[in-house]
């Protein structure tokens, strides 16, 4: 897993594989960061809950002392078919974790737009209009909360 | 019952071995101070110290549990998180996602094979912050979400084999971590702390905080065996809950 924490990259990973899914998202004008959990790992309670947490914090205290003025998307990512070595209860934990910074530290900082997406892997198209969507003008008042794609249709 | 209560040397935990003892359960009280725990031992409560951040105490308290055929557990343990961005360290981040969230999944694991065994409840306690963000509060709520999101995952597998995992969420209970916690939040906002109280009470529809006893008694409501809800929001309404269909 590899992590860039400077605040100008506008994807940022806390966890997970990177790819390609990524390239559409840098070229919007928000900060991605993404937790995906679609691959095993032997320790998803620190691969998935404690290291994203705090990379999670780190990543916001960098963009708000940037004085990022651009919308936070963190983006989680569950495989794009249920599994039965999938290790659900902490995928969960994992993902209320992101959403409690996340809403949090938003009504913390006064205008900071922040935003929790949760997604299949394979939702790729459905990411990248959201997430266009959501550094759009017309995406300017949501903040503060978690958008579900997994059962968009 | 034969209740296991880790976190149990002060506040809610301590208050939940007192009252267990009194309704005459068998109790093993866990905790980090020697001392408090001399006078819950005192009382009749068998006590094992020790921080759960190790693994050798861990698999004490596991060994203990299975000792005694433990058939209830409330895992009161946890740490105040407070503070505005700026003020939280990496380090007091991570102890809190440990303390708070971590050292209760992996106390899960290690007492799942006796809690199966003997078809046992196993009670956390999250907090209203579990239920919303809060600011100056973010890692915190991290840990309490984190947990509570955990134990309606785990309550739907582990239903299967007969466990009975939930969750209160307590609102403003008097305890030394809340009064510090009461403190940071005051100190965060630029306030006097007497004034930051009165604004905090007229938040809540009950206008007072809760008792340590209130808390501890709802707890133990969740950790008989019967019928219980999964997640119980023990808030004065400070905090509504709801579920969607």
């Amino acid at each position: 897993m590899t992590v860039n924490l400077t605040p100008d990259v506008r994807v940022g990973l806390l966890g997970g594989p990177s790819s390609n899914l990524f390239d559409g998202l840098a070229s919007e004008p928000v900060d991605v960061l993404v937790l995906d959990t679609s691959h095993p790992v032997t320790d998803p309670l620190t691969d998935w809950v404690l290291k994203p947490t705090d990379l999670l914090f780190a990543r916001f205290r960098g963009l708000l002392k940037s004085g990022a003025v651009d919308p936070i998307v963190v983006l989680y990512l569950d495989p794009a078919a249920p599994s039965p070595n999938h290790d659900w209860p902490i995928a969960e934990a994992a993902f209320a974790s992101l959403q409690a910074v996340v809403q949090s530290l938003a009504i913390e900082h006064p205008r900071t737009r922040a935003t929790t997406v949760r997604a299949r892997r394979d939702q790729e198209e459905a990411v990248r209009d959201l997430v266009a969507f959501l550094a759009s003008p017309a995406g300017g008042y949501v903040s503060v909360t978690t958008i579900d794609l997994r059962s968009a249709a | 019952m034969k209740l296991l209560v880790t976190g149990g040397s002060h506040g809610i935990g301590r208050a939940i071995v007192l009252q267990a003892l009194a309704a005459g359960h068998e109790v093993l009280a866990h905790g980090r101070d020697e001392a408090a725990l001399a006078e819950l031992a005192e009382a009749g409560a068998r006590t094992l110290a020790g921080d759960l951040l190790n693994t050798e105490v861990l698999a004490r308290v596991g060994s203990a549990a299975e000792e005694i055929g433990v058939d209830s557990v409330v895992a009161s343990q946890g740490v105040a998180g407070d503070g505005a961005l700026n003020t939280l360290t990496p380090e007091r981040i991570r102890r809190v996602m440990e303390v708070n969230t971590a050292s209760v999944i992996r106390l899960y694991d290690v007492l799942k094979p006796g809690l199966r065994q003997r078809a046992a409840t196993f009670v956390l306690i999250a907090s209203q912050a579990s239920l919303r963000p809060e600011k100056y509060d973010a890692a915190y709520c991290a840990s309490k979400w984190a947990v509570l999101q955990w134990v309606q995952a785990l309550a739907a597998l582990e239903a299967h084999h007969g466990v009975r995992v939930r969750a209160i969420c307590p609102g403003r209970t008097t305890t030394a971590l809340f009064d510090d916690a009461m403190a940071g939040f005051a100190a965060a906002a630029g306030m006097p702390l007497d004034a930051y109280t009165e604004m905090i009470l007229e938040l809540i529809p009950l206008r007072r905080f809760a008792s340590v006893e209130e808390t501890a008694g709802a707890t133990l409501f969740l950790a008989e065996h019967g019928p219980r809800p999964t997640v119980l929001a023990e808030t004065g309404g400070e905090v509504p809950y709801f579920t969607s269909p």
